[in-house]
């Protein structure tokens, strides 16, 4: 009687206590909801929006001692609806017609971009160990205990009424006002609702104004319950929660949505009571007590989308805006030219053939191991090439593909000393197998949940599995690192660094070459077909789960293989700085804005990636144009951060050029020459016909 | 015993939220038979072809691809066993060019794709795969653009290329959704001769969903008349078209489907297609209980439809 008792008293309890974060989780998810029916965006910059909010509220009040009130006021309701509106009127009103996909990766790019953008501007940097404070006085230190079962914070109590609040005025903008009633009209219909053009875009920027309001309100909540250092990746957290809860309504019911929100509060705070407990009297319950409990938001997410039936059936909706007008007819590609490909063939090599050259011969270690980490990253880049640019699909777990190749060599030379390249090799294949086995119940899913799916698991990866001895090396690693040395290969020791620069040039190479044949074999040629028409690929007999598990597994190879060079070149796995979740989304970032589906573009973003902080923004090309150090310009150094503002800004590229910038500004550049190309051949071949014509006659 | 059928469906039933597009449809094509399906605007006519090869799961029913039930297979599976189609909204692989469409096709039908060949650059099409698909282009008459990225082609020659797509996989049966719309007159005849022509030397049969019942008078020899999901008359073509039955439920008045039907003087294409869209939707307002669920949703595309499950491009 007494432990019925007890256990009902602490059922009540996590339910309590997990109602708080369940009601800025169905806020969030709301948010999600609002811009996703309005306008098509999936967006996953709805954590940096949050973000954006709750350092402001934080930097306003502890730096500005500026009231409560007026930091709330500037933060919630002046600076987030801003954004929202900026974001709208700049950026999704003119995607409205592309597609899901393309639209989420610019969202990707702003996630990447927004928290640098805001850090810059607001001079804002984390401080760790600084708390964040809430909305009300003193309001993690004081309680109210009303059931005597659990004592809400001040921060608590004032998270679930503000958030009551919202939901009441949000219900009444949807029954009262004009532009609520349209709003309300396009979210809940489960069909197209077609609205004239100047109501879509009005209705557009008031839900983005008003979604962003959300997400604000939700950061500066949130902030002081959960987190002890203000830090925008923290904020991915609480968006995959909200991913969550709006999965279970399919991402097109607002009610459910809510409830989904307060029900994984619920569900979180209830796992985490029993769960410990439970694995006391049960032993084989403990490592998931011990590792899973962190990461529960990410699994709650992965098991959703796997397994909640709606998600299956659900294809991705475009732009409920955008009217019925069909997206615009592609332009016209042009043949290119054969002499083209082989000029600029030659270019290339040419090129390389200099900068090789120069580096091996002239440069000194800084710049020999600048060179190293971008041929390197090039190779893991050549990964994104085949899953996103041949197989189309969105993949945001490359870092941890990656970071399995790098943890095996660890792993195997530490545990067995074995040759670190046949461990690299062994590595390379073991991502391989993740790659499959993870892409075996996400296939089905398809565009923007994919890679959702696959998010959750670089989230999950990074939170759990990373942690776990017997790959990241667990307690050993904390004491002593996860040192690698470098490979000796009969008489060559790659422990200079010019040798290893060499063999990560020959691993590139062959990687390239290995990749090039692929795209022109059968499997690249099966994957562009699935790519242009995933029906019309079945009808000719194309199995397109097939062709994919092909491509993850061909992809998480070349990544855990390019992950176990970059291992062996730093000769430590670094795994925070190398193949963090959030590195992963802004290696994507990268990859997509420069050119996805060449060679070339996965090696002008590993070199973007390592050289553009120290050679452009550290002022390096300028002080060599200038041949002297000292007579660099005041504003050199340039903050690092640059590079995610203009990447990320790149990204929104994509949705207009999804070849990629590079490759759009070449094609534009040899155009002309291709034309005239062209144009030869056309007289030629008109002379020699009149020619055998004359013949004729 | 062996069937003489390729293909035989029987009982086939699918709903759409609650509106039946699908109503208990049987039918049967013999090896090398041409058979017709017609049926006004949101009869159900691209649907069934999307239950035949597996896109859309039937809510009942059964499918048998030269006597074996091939209900429960995928879509891909169905294709090698046999099953060719083309789309009423074309549907083809951007980046790519008319060849390299019918050489994809090629290769699985070869079924000599394998990992390691395209990594030791064996992957390429060879010579017999690039005259094999030559050999198709030329008899569609697209020996011309066979190098012109899919993007610059017409709608009509995107519909060729669909056609030898399909003929590449090698079919028993081939199911055509549409293929003369688009095309004008003069270019759907052309077709109707190239298939024909490749259909007799080849004998396959085909299953033709037409709007342009001319077309479908002078190619198929059996005809299926589907309205609202149910199969209404089927028999031969030309006594199908003439049985007041037909005419009266799915042509109106009929004194249209008379002059396309006999008249050698070639009424315009265009009227004979509008003539029947308007028919039906007249015949549609005379039967009020079916006027408000199936008629009206066929109107737009419902979201989420099936790429190929549209209305008429
Ligand atoms: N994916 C879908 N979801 C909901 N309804 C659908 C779907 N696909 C088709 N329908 C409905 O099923 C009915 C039959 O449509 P179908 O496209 O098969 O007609 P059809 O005979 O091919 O017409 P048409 O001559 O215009 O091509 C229509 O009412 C249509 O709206
Ligand atoms: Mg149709």
């Amino acid at each position: 009687m007494i432990l019925a008792s007890s256990f009902l008293e602490d059922l009540l309890r996590s339910v309590l206590q997990g109602t708080p974060s369940g009601a800025v989780f169905a806020l969030v998810a709301i948010g999600f909801v609002l811009t996703y029916k309005t306008s098509g965006v999936f967006n996953l910059a709805f954590g940096a929006q949050a973000y954006i909010s709750a350092a402001m509220f934080f930097k306003a009040r502890t730096q500005w001692n500026w009231s409560i009130p007026l930091s709330v006021l500037v933060s919630v309701f002046v600076l987030a609806p801003a954004i929202g509106v900026v974001l709208e009127r700049f950026l999704f009103r003119h995607l409205r017609t592309a597609s899901a996909v393309s639209k989420l990766v610019v969202t990707i790019g702003l996630s990447v971009a927004l928290p640098a953008l805001f850090e810059i501007f607001a001079d804002y940097a984390p401080v760790a160990g600084r708390a964040p404070t809430g909305i009300v006085p003193e309001g993690g230190s004081v309680f109210y205990d009303p059931l005597g079962v659990y004592p809400f914070s001040r921060d608590e109590l004032a998270a679930m009424g503000v958030i009551l609040a919202a939901v009441i005025v949000l219900g009444a903008i949807f029954r009262f006002t004009p532009v609520g009633l349209q709003m309300r009209a396009v979210v809940e219909s489960p069909r197209m609702t077609e609205l004239n053009g100047i109501a879509a875009d009005r209705v557009s920027a008031f839900a983005w104004a008003l979604s962003s309001t959300f997400a604000g309100m939700a950061g500066v909540l949130i902030a002081p319950i959960r987190f002890n250092t203000l830090i925008s990746t923290d904020f991915f957290n609480v968006v995959f929660v909200a991913i969550a809860a709006a999965a279970i309504g399919r991402l097109v019911s607002l009610p459910r949505a809510l409830i989904g929100g307060i029900g994984l509060g619920w569900f979180i705070a209830v796992f985490n009571t029993f769960l410990p407990r439970w694995a006391d009297d049960h032993t084989w319950l403990r490592p998931l007590r011990d590792n899973f409990s962190n990461s529960l938001p990410f699994v709650v997410l992965f098991a959703i989308l796997v397994f909640w039936p709606a998600i299956r059936r659900a294809t991705d909706v475009g732009d409920p805006l955008s009217g019925v007008d069909p997206p615009p007819a592609a332009p016209a590609a042009t043949e290119r030219h054969r002499l083209l490909t082989r000029f600029t063939l030659l270019f290339a090599v040419g090129f390389f053939l200099f900068v090789g050259l120069t580096v091996f011969f002239r440069a000194d270690r800084s710049w020999v191991f600048l060179v190293t980490s971008a041929v390197v990253l090039s190779t893991v880049y050549l990964s994104i090439t085949v899953i996103t640019g041949f197989a189309g699909q969105i993949s945001l777990c490359q870092g941890a593909f990656a970071a399995i190749g790098g943890f095996t060599v660890f792993q195997m030379a530490d545990r067995f000393d074995l040759s670190v390249l046949l461990a690299a090799l062994i590595g390379a294949s073991i991502a391989a197998l993740v790659g499959a086995i993870m892409s075996l119940p996400v296939l089905r899913l398809g565009g923007i949940w994919l890679a959702i799916a696959t998010l959750a698991f670089a989230f999950f990866f990074d939170a759990v599995l990373v942690r776990m001895s017997w790959i990241g090396g667990g307690d050993t690693a904390l004491l002593q690192g996860t040192r690698v040395p470098r490979p000796i290969l009969g008489p060559i020791d790659f422990g200079n660094d010019k040798s290893f620069l060499a063999l990560a040039v020959v691993v590139f190479v062959i990687t390239s070459l290995a990749v090039i044949q692929l795209r022109e074999g059968t499997i690249g040629r099966t994957l562009r077909a699935i790519r242009g028409s995933e029906v019309a690929a079945e009808s000719i007999g194309i199995s397109p789960a097939k062709a994919r598990i092909a491509a993850f597994a061909t992809s998480a190879f070349i990544a855990g293989l390019g992950g176990a060079m970059m291992t062996m070149h730093q000769e430590n796995v670094n795994y925070q700085n190398n193949f963090s979740p959030v590195g992963s989304l802004f290696w994507l970032v990268l990859v997509v804005t420069l050119s996805v589906r060449t060679v070339e573009g996965a090696a002008q973003a590993g070199a973007a990636f390592s050289m553009f902080e120290p050679l452009i923004l550290k002022g390096e090309l300028f002080a060599w144009l200038l041949r002297a150090e000292h007579r660099l310009p005041g504003f050199f150094p340039i903050s690092g951060k640059w590079r995610f503002i203009l990447f990320g800004l790149g990204a929104m590229q994509f949705a207009r050029h999804p070849e990629g910038l590079l490759e759009h500004g070449k094609r534009r550049a040899t155009a002309g020459l291709n034309r005239r190309l062209a144009r030869r051949d056309q007289t030629r071949l008109v002379s020699r016909s009149a020619d055998s014509g004359g013949g004729a006659t | 015993m062996i069937s003489p059928d390729v293909l035989a469906v029987s009982g086939i039933k699918k709903t759409f939220s609650g509106i039946v597009a699908l109503d208990d449809v049987s039918l049967t094509v013999e090896t090398g038979e041409r058979v017709g399906l017609i049926g006004p605007n949101g009869a159900g006519k691209t649907t069934l072809f999307n239950c035949l090869l597996g896109i859309l799961r039937p809510d009942a029913g059964q499918v048998e691809l030269n006597g074996v039930d091939v209900t429960g297979h995928r879509v891909h599976k169905r294709a090698q066993a046999g099953m060719g189609r083309t789309f009423q909204r074309i549907e083809l692989f951007s980046d790519t060019t008319v060849r390299e469409h019918l050489l994809i096709a090629e290769r699985v039908r070869n079924n000599s794709g394998a990992f390691w060949k395209d990594l030791l650059g064996r992957g390429r099409p060879n010579a017999a795969e690039i005259s094999a698909c030559d050999a198709v282009l030329e008899m569609l008459g697209l020996g011309e653009v066979a190098e012109v990225p899919i993007e610059s082609l017409s709608l009509g020659q995107g519909r060729l290329v669909e056609v030898g797509r399909a003929l590449m996989t090698d079919p028993q049966i081939l199911l055509l959704d549409e293929p003369s719309s688009g095309l004008d007159r003069s270019e759907t005849n052309a077709l109707a001769a190239t298939l024909g022509a490749i259909q007799s030397e080849r004998g396959f049969a085909i299953l033709l969903v037409e709007h342009d019942v001319e077309l479908v008078a002078e190619f198929t020899t059996r005809l299926y008349v589907l309205d609202f999901g149910q199969l209404i008359a089927h028999g031969p073509t030309t006594e199908t078209l003439a049985s007041p039955a037909v005419r009266n439920a799915y042509l109106g008045a009929g004194a249209a489907v008379a002059g396309a039907a006999d008249d050698a003087a070639d009424p315009p294409k265009a009227d004979t297609k509008r003539g029947l869209g308007v028919a039906g939707a007249a015949d549609g307002a005379a039967d009020p209980p079916r006027t408000d669920t199936g008629r009206e949703l066929g109107a737009g595309d419902p979201p989420g439809a099936e790429p190929g499950t549209g209305g008429e491009l």
